[in-house]
């Protein structure tokens, strides 16, 4: 090997060493614990095989878990569209957009932990902004109805049951998976996507809409058929970790404003995968559902590969 | 070559950083950590213990606490020298992972005799199968704090004690004063909902049969229990749902919400310990007292509180051992009284003119009562054969059903006993020589 060489893998050598073990092994290690008891309470660890898996499909509370998972990226779609419209109106040159640009930046150089915080505040049933505002609404078009109970609510708009996994008419409502959508949708919507979209914009050669412009093209059919199709790209980059994100997602908000409440309706597959391992100590188990999450995220990613790419056109 | 020079030097760059790393203590004394919670009430305790033992300063350690923590950390060899269990739950757990050091022999060598000279309530904080682990810190029990001016102003006498649940409905609901437009201005009492196992001891209620081997949750005085937690905010609205307790949004301090509610007054009444006055010391003007809590069929109180546990691979054994026997000198559970951390969990501490009177708080005029509740504290019923962080939050999780009025006291009590017995099976499935264990002890 080349002098240079050796002294490359020498460089890379602190970095690799800290992946390696701190990254690479815990994870390989994992996927040996989770074919094994292994639980903190005691000191013998045999393995099992299949069984933490076997349990794991029978587990009512996984299959709930993924629900809650699932429900809570529902936002996902009107994140992005969002950050894509907060993009084109940043687009523009104008006199203080990139104060505007950086207003809306915010949410995602502030502390996530504040963040919650406020929005914890403003979802106070009977003090918070949100549900006063509610109120003067009813008053002003004399609607008699409740206020959504947001945090302290098992409701959701699709009426999820709370103990099995179904859907219950009772359960119908606005409650704490839709609070933690809507403040997921604000958090995503100025954030990271939003400075892509604006780069990818930046790239839209100028010559092509004016050539659309020259034959007549409307704004829209601009943004529509010559845009659009130039974003594709991001819009799959943004989608792709946007999936992967929201499946392995809902443990920050779990941990600060519901402790995965009422009644475990916000617990996230990724906040039972915590519970399991460092408040019931059953490690083997919660390495299962560790490496089940994978897989989800990896089929998710594969399938979006598979078909979004197809999608992703360059004009 | 000279990429190599350069790597050498910045590997001895950064050895030379670590090695000029600053002393845990400037002053060289010997560094002993202990993991406890947030309460600024901690700083003055390890205080006295550096006064008593100048080569060592306590390093109080509150953001490796946590169950999961301190036994990753502890398994891991990087963990405290000692920490605190806050109750059965987290002391049977510790025991059970083998990062508690066991001290049966050594207290008797000290001088303590834990059987002879603490409150039994605590016995299941300290002991486990027969053997001592923990040296308990304080104890605490709850009874029924009120505000003496609320009860003038609505007429009430404060109520004669024993009493019992159904007097105290009728009294709350004298104290519960609405606003012109139907919300609750003042709720006649206060309770959290994790406050079950307050509720549970009252009615004889248990959580496992005797030997552990059975959940029975499903019995009449579980369900009887959850029944009153219920009706006190669904029949007789004097109590706050989830909902409306959501409303009172702690208000900072240490301790819950619910503190600061009843320390702003939207509260005639509330259950709670005497450790509230660390809180509730601060607030001006509050002229409160102090009864007896309400009982429903026998007239025993929960008890709880924290022991200090050792680290078994601790590197300060010694020292540790010394801090644990600390929680017994005389000066510490005055200082305990004092701080009203509690009461001491050394009974012998609570019957000295000290503590039914402090000159620096001459109002509180109630610690008798206290040490009074203290004398029927009861401890809490754990299994062997479950992990107590499960059983406790499957509990939780039907407790907080019937409080946001989803689910009946009965069904929830069904639920979590089933649900408890299933987790229970998984348990005994995963670990052969506890289901040995089971079996031999007449398990099925």
């Amino acid at each position: 090997m080349k002098k240079q060489t050796w002294a490359a893998w020498l460089f890379i050598s602190p970095n690799l060493i800290g992946f390696a073990v701190f990254t690479a092994w815990p994870v390989a290690f994992s996927l040996v614990a989770s074919f094994t008891n292994w639980s903190l309470e005691r000191p013998q660890t045999s393995y099992v095989g299949l069984r933490n898996y076997q349990e794991l499909l029978g587990d009512q509370k996984f299959w709930l878990y993924l629900g809650n998972t699932v429900y809570m990226m529902l936002g996902l779609p009107v994140a992005l569209f969002g950050s894509l419209w907060l993009a084109v109106l940043l687009n523009r040159k104008l006199p203080g957009i990139a104060a505007f640009r950086t207003l809306l930046y915010i949410p995602s150089f502030a502390s996530g932990v504040a963040i919650m915080l406020l929005w914890k505040a403003l979802y106070n049933p009977d003090y918070g902004p949100i549900n006063q505002s509610i109120r003067l609404l009813y008053g002003f078009f004399h609607i008699h109805a409740d206020v959504p109970q947001w945090l302290l609510s098992t409701k959701n708009l699709a009426g999820l049951d709370v103990e099995k996994v179904g859907i219950t008419g009772s359960q119908f409502g606005l409650g704490a998976r839709d609070a933690l959508n809507i403040m997921g949708v604000w958090t995503a919507i100025g954030g990271n996507n939003m400075l892509l979209y604006l780069a990818a914009l930046s790239n839209v050669p100028e010559e092509l809409i004016e050539a659309a412009q020259l034959d007549g093209a409307s704004k829209w059919r601009c943004f529509k058929d010559v845009t659009w199709p130039q974003l594709a790209p991001t819009t799959f980059f943004i989608l792709v970790m946007s999936i992967i994100g929201g499946l392995q997602g809902g443990f920050d908000q779990a941990r600060v404003m519901t402790t995965g409440g009422p009644s475990n309706t916000t617990t996230s597959l990724a906040y039972h995968i915590y519970s399991l391992a460092f408040e019931q100590f059953r490690i083997g188990y919660a390495s299962a559902v560790s490496w089940v999450l994978f897989g989800f995220v990896f089929l998710a990613t594969m399938v979006n590969w598979r078909f979004g790419n197809r999608a992703t056109s360059y004009v | 070559m000279l990429l190599l020079i350069c790597f050498a030097v910045l590997v001895a760059a950064s050895l030379a950083v670590w090695r000029l790393q600053p002393p845990a203590d400037p002053q060289g004394r010997l560094v002993l950590t202990w993991v406890s919670d947030l309460n600024p009430l901690r700083t003055e305790q390890a205080k006295l213990f550096e006064k008593l033992h100048p080569n060592v300063r306590v390093n109080v350690d509150p953001d490796n606490g946590g169950v999961e923590k301190v036994i990753v950390q502890s398994l891991a060899g990087v963990g405290p020298d000692v920490y605190d269990a806050f109750d059965t739950f987290q002391t049977v757990a510790y025991v059970q992972s083998g990062v508690a050091l066991d001290v049966s022999s050594k207290l008797p060598q000290e001088g303590i005799d834990l059987k002879k000279e603490v409150y039994p309530g605590t016995f299941n904080t300290c002991f486990y199968e027969g053997k001592a682990y923990g040296v308990p810190t304080n104890v605490a029990v709850d009874g029924v704090w009120y505000h003496k001016d609320l009860l003038k102003a609505a007429g009430v006498e404060p109520p004669k004690t024993p009493w019992t649940w159904d007097k105290l409905i009728p009294i709350a609901q004298k104290l519960t004063l609405k606003n012109p437009d139907g919300t609750v201005r003042q709720y006649g009492f206060l309770y959290d909902n994790w406050n079950w196992a307050d509720f549970f001891a009252t009615f004889g209620a248990l959580v496992f049969s005797p030997d552990g081997s059975r959940c029975v949750l499903d019995s009449k005085p579980a369900i009887d229990a959850v029944q009153v937690m219920h009706d006190l905010v669904y029949k007789y609205h004097v109590s706050p749902s989830p909902v409306e307790q959501s409303s009172m949004a702690t208000q900072g301090g240490f301790g819950s919400g619910t503190i600061t509610f009843f320390g702003a007054k939207r509260g005639a009444m509330a259950l709670g310990g005497r450790w509230w006055l660390s809180t509730l010391r601060s607030y001006k003007g509050l002229d409160m007292g102090v009864l007896e809590s309400p009982y429903g069929t026998q007239r025993k109180y929960h008890m709880y509180g924290r022991a200090v546990l050792v680290n078994p691979s601790s590197p300060h054994l010694r020292e540790a051992l010394e801090f644990q026997k600390f929680m017994a000198d005389p000066q510490y559970l005055a200082l305990i009284n004092h701080q009203a951390d509690g009461i001491a969990a050394f009974e012998r501490a609570n019957y000295l003119p000290s503590f039914e009177f402090d000159p620096d708080h001459p109002d509180e005029k109630d610690n008798v009562v206290w040490r009074d509740i203290a004398a029927r504290g009861i401890g809490w019923s754990v299994s062997p054969y479950l992990n107590a962080n499960t059983a406790s939050k499957l509990v939780q999780d039907q407790i907080d059903l019937v409080l946001a009025d989803q689910k009946t006291a009965a069904q929830a009590m069904r639920d979590a006993s089933k649900n408890i017995e299933e987790a229970m099976k998984v348990s005994l499935r995963d670990d052969p020589a506890l289901k040995k264990r089971y079996e031999q002890a007449g398990g099925r």
